[in-house]
């Protein structure tokens, strides 16, 4: 071995230039140097740098998240959920990962069939991208999801995880309750006049984190927590408003009218037992709906004019100012010219008639007659009173608020006064007519509207209760007495006789309005035909609107709108365990 | 530094592999200090994305432990067979090492072998095995057994020296650049010139050669848009920064938050999914982030020394063929740590190479170490120079 070594030596020696050990060192030379030279970088980036570079690495680490608050519930008046909290996937596809094109096309056949998409369609939009993350699906049902986490393993498809609003009953109350949008934000009805209640304060979490988005474990967290939303226990009775809803689901269908409303309201208190309208939407759904305009609340949102239920108001002002009495006696014509114009009664005319056949037969020459006997100044006071072309100011958003010309209105002539008396030339939202009818059925007391009975926080602690509030006094409760026995006359042998039943006295006023045309006129044969009323009428458990708009089978509201009326009335009686007036234990 | 000035004197030590002489320790213990902190630094760089990928936060640590035990136990049979045995395995492991790397190339491409668009790899089950590790030892043996035959009058011809030698190297790192792996292929060839140049290459003609090789490389690079593309995101990596500048700008902001004396073992935030191969080729930079400067220059001062006693065995090994295997089994630890180093403080274009015993790996661990065993037999046949002798 020996020999070999310095066999080497001699080897390596002759080469030329520098001798091999030299060599040796010139190499650990360079890398010494090398070395030295990494040495001052190093120096550079974590001493020189290293401020700069740390707030780097913070601005890239550490961030805000929301930690959305918990959206609140809604009940009905015996806690029944009409509105709660669930959660949704949306679907996600790493289109980076996503290889070959036959790899696409075989993603592609297999999400078709539980999407229930098109495996063409589906391809194209799979070739589109190459990289980055790509939405495929927002809200996948639960089959659904459950599938594409099956998928997930060897497919690069991510599901991440939402709140989302859900809605138990479906369509039941949509227009109330509005919806939360795909942000949980509210919209329409409850959920967007209460969205500060119902949508909490969301909390915050900075923390650092790792690229995905998840939090280190070691590293800083601030953490405020999210205040949740209140719940709102609503005055509505699921119960009702489900018999109204199918009343009003199985009128439109006989009558063939293309939309209607009804709303049921507590005389005695202005709490909103039942708010139905159609058509109507299904808030789990909203997205579907291609026109915004569904999601409007045509009871509180839109104006009519309201037609002969209008007269209610118009008799129980003629009495309660004196003008007119029980007893008294008025002879009409069947029509009558005033300042140029021609209006008859849809009857003959009516002599030594009283108001209270009056009302049963709808004159509108005697509603005229009551309207000038009571002068144009306490005529417009009396609706002023009654609120009508003003605000109710109920809880819902967006109300409208009508319009009624006052004499002192430059559009306003004496006209007016005769046409207004059997509602025409008016504008209101039936739930302003409903409202102002409350005031006859409860002894006189205007009250306020509400659908909110209570806001309770998650701990179930009352935040706030809606108390019944009386607006102003309209009527003497003596002028209640007579308009009462009046309107249990238009049921008993007048145009309301399709809501006569047996046991019970309920007290009503039909109406058949001609529909405006926007430039002026009205339309020809297209009509709103409605009801209001009340019952049991000596002691009103609920005051009701029934309104259908341009009803097919007739056209006049005492043949589509009362049979209505009188259905859910019949099955109120049965759910309130009123008692028949010939009831004997 | 001693043995190849033994001309010098002529008193000879029977030096043979059957004697006892014992290996170089402080080798030795510099390649366990840095075996342990590799491990220490894979658990660490590892746990959190181990724990969310593949369910354990220990499950890179205990690969990692397996992977030394087996690359130690190579190293302690390396050791103790004498190095002279691998003369005659020198061709064939040479021409397997090139039938691999041509392999790798033309097997089908597969989400298997295609790591990070990248073609380095031949899987045996689950199991990924880098024939470019497998050349690095078989390049180093077939270049020391070559060059020590050839001596160093025909090392200096320009026909039967460079030319050949060229061409071998040329082959080498041409089929690595197809992969492709640019890290590799510089580690090629800094192990190949040092070799060279040490077994006595003309100056002149090695110069000439690094020119015309540094002109074929700008060539190169002008002739693919990705490689020109990687030099400009070299020079400004923040034009990219979720781009082609990612993984510099990642690594460089572990590095920088990490400061002198670092956030703390374990404390990165930069391994939480930030810093891509944080375990693997990026693992010098977790240990900057966590150890600071400090924790960085031991490393640096660890190579430093571990070079320093590798070119020692060399200068003192017992024949041409020893002294040129241990300078090239030295200068590929020595120079793969520069240029894991280079890339990962962006001080060279960013490339892919695991920094040697450190980083997570297979192939990569169990043939360094194996390396390292050869190195170390030949350490035990050493001649220490007279004058340190009693």
């Amino acid at each position: 071995m020996a020999a070999i070594a310095r066999g080497a030596t001699k080897e390596l020696r002759t080469g030329r230039g520098l001798s091999p050990r030299a060599r040796v060192r010139v190499v650990f030379s360079v890398f010494v140097l090398l070395a030295l030279a990494l040495t001052g970088r190093l120096f550079v980036l974590q001493v020189q740098q290293h401020a700069d570079l740390s707030r780097k690495a913070e601005a890239a680490h550490l961030w805000t998240d929301t930690i959305p608050a918990t959206r609140g519930a809604i009940y009905d008046i015996n806690g029944g959920l009409l509105a709660g909290n669930t959660t949704a996937d949306d679907l996600y596809v790493d289109m980076g990962k996503l290889g070959s094109v036959s790899e696409r096309r075989r993603l592609a056949d297999l999400l078709a069939p539980p999407l229930n998409a098109n495996p063409d369609d589906l391809y194209i939009t799979l070739s589109k991208v190459m990289s980055g993350t790509l939405r495929l699906k927002g809200n996948l049902t639960d089959d659904q999801s459950v599938r594409m986490r099956e998928l997930a393993n060897g497919w690069p498809l991510q599901l991440q995880t939402h709140a989302k609003r859900a809605y138990p009953n479906g369509v039941l109350l949509s227009h109330v309750l509005g919806y939360a949008d795909l942000d949980n934000v509210g919209a329409y009805g409850l959920e967007g006049y209460y969205e500060k209640q119902l949508g909490g304060t969301p909390g915050s979490s900075t923390a650092e984190h790792d690229a995905m988005g998840n939090i280190i474990p070691l590293g800083q967290q601030r953490v405020a927590p999210p205040a949740d939303g209140n719940d709102l226990t609503l005055s509505i009775d699921m119960n009702v408003q489900y018999m109204v809803e199918r009343a009003l689901d199985d009128g439109m269908k006989s009558t063939g009218a293309g939309a209607g409303q009804v709303v049921i309201m507590d005389p005695h208190t202005g709490a909103i037992i039942a708010m139905a309208s159609r058509p109507t939407f299904d808030p789990n759904t909203y997205y579907n709906q291609p026109d915004v305009s569904a999601f409007i609340n045509p009871v509180v949102n839109m104006v009519y004019e309201p037609g002969s239920t209008f007269k209610t108001l118009v008799w129980s002002a003629g009495l309660d100012e004196g003008k007119i009495t029980a007893d008294t006696t008025i002879s009409e014509p069947h029509c009558a010219i005033k300042y140029g114009y021609t209006i008859c009664n849809t009857s003959t005319a009516h002599y030594n008639e009283s108001p209270a056949t009056g009302l049963a037969v709808s004159d509108n020459i005697m509603a005229m007659s009551i309207a000038e006997r009571l002068g144009k100044d306490d005529f417009y006071k009396y609706l002023q009173n009654f609120g009508i072309g003003q605000l109710t100011n109920i809880d819902l958003p967006g109300e409208g608020q009508g319009l009624v010309n006052q004499p002192s209105d430059a559009g306003w002539g004496p006209l007016n006064l005769d046409t207004n008396a059997f509602g025409q030339g008016i504008s209101i939202t039936p739930l302003q007519l409903l409202t102002a009818v409350t005031a006859v059925a409860n002894g006189g007391h205007l009250m306020q509207p509400y659908v909110v009975q209570r806001i309770t926080d998650k701990q179930g602690r009352v935040v706030s209760e809606t108390q019944p509030k009386v607006v102003r006094d309209v009527l003497n409760s003596a002028t209640t007495d007579v308009m009462r026995e009046i309107m249990v006359g238009v049921v008993e042998h007048g145009t309301g006789v399709l809501a006569k039943t047996k046991g019970y006295r309920i007290a009503a006023k039909t109406g058949t309005a001609q529909v405006p045309r926007p430039g002026g006129g009205y339309e020809g044969s297209a009509t709103i035909g409605s009801v209001i009323g009340f019952a049991p009428a000596d002691d009103p458990r609920f005051v009701m609107i029934v309104k259908l708009d341009r009803p097919q089978s007739s056209q006049w509201g005492e043949n589509t709108a009362v049979p209505i009326f009188a259905n859910i009335a019949h099955q109120l009686f049965v759910y309130y365990k009123v008692q028949p007036t010939d009831y004997q234990p | 530094m001693a043995t190849l000035a033994r001309g010098r004197n002529d008193e000879l030590i029977a030096t043979t592999a059957t004697e006892r002489q014992r290996p170089d320790l402080w080798l030795l213990s510099l390649i366990g200090a840095l075996s342990l902190l590799g491990l220490v630094m894979v658990y660490s760089a590892s746990y959190a994305t181990a724990a969310e990928a593949l369910g354990s936060g220990t499950a890179e640590l205990l690969k990692q432990g397996t992977y030394l035990v087996i690359g130690w136990v190579a190293l302690f049979v390396m050791m103790r067979v004498d190095y002279h045995v691998w003369r005659r395995f020198a061709l064939p492991a040479m021409l397997a090492a090139i039938v691999l790397l041509t392999l790798v190339l033309i097997m089908p491409s597969s989400s298997l072998n295609d790591v990070n668009g990248a073609k380095r790899w031949i899987f045996i089950g689950s199991q990924g095995f880098q024939p470019s590790e497998l050349a690095k030892l078989a390049f180093v043996l077939y270049l020391a057994s070559w060059l020590s035959l050839r001596g160093s009058d025909k090392v200096g011809n320009l026909t039967r020296g460079l030319i050949p030698f060229g061409i071998v190297l040329g082959l080498v790192v041409a089929l690595i650049m197809r992969e492709p792996d640019m890290g590799s292929s510089l580690v090629f060839v800094c192990i190949g010139v040092g070799m060279f140049f040490v077994a006595g290459a003309d100056l002149l003609q090695l110069g000439a050669g690094m020119v015309l090789a540094a002109g074929t490389f700008v060539l190169l690079i002008q002739a693919a848009s990705y490689r020109s593309g990687r030099i400009d995101s070299w020079l400004n990596p923040w034009s990219d920064p979720q781009g082609s500048g990612y993984h510099a700008i990642q690594s460089m902001v572990a590095l920088g938050s990490g400061g002198f004396f670092g956030l703390g073992l374990g404390a990165s935030r930069q391994k939480f999914s930030w810093l891509p191969e944080q375990y693997t080729d990026t693992i010098f930079s977790i240990i900057g982030e966590e150890l600071g400067m400090v924790g960085a220059m031991l490393v640096i001062l660890l190579f430093g020394c571990l070079v320093y006693r590798g070119y020692r065995v060399a200068l003192q090994a017992p024949d041409s063929f020893g002294a040129l295997l241990a300078t090239g089994i030295t200068s590929w630890f020595g120079f793969q740590a520069l240029i894991n180093i280079g890339a990962v403080t962006n001080s060279i274009p960013f490339t892919g190479i695991t920094l040697p015993f450190i980083s997570a790996g297979g192939s990569a661990l169990i043939f360094a170490l194996a390396g390292a065993g050869v190195l170390l037999n030949i350490s035990k046949q050493t001649a220490p120079p007279a004058a340190n002798r009693k």
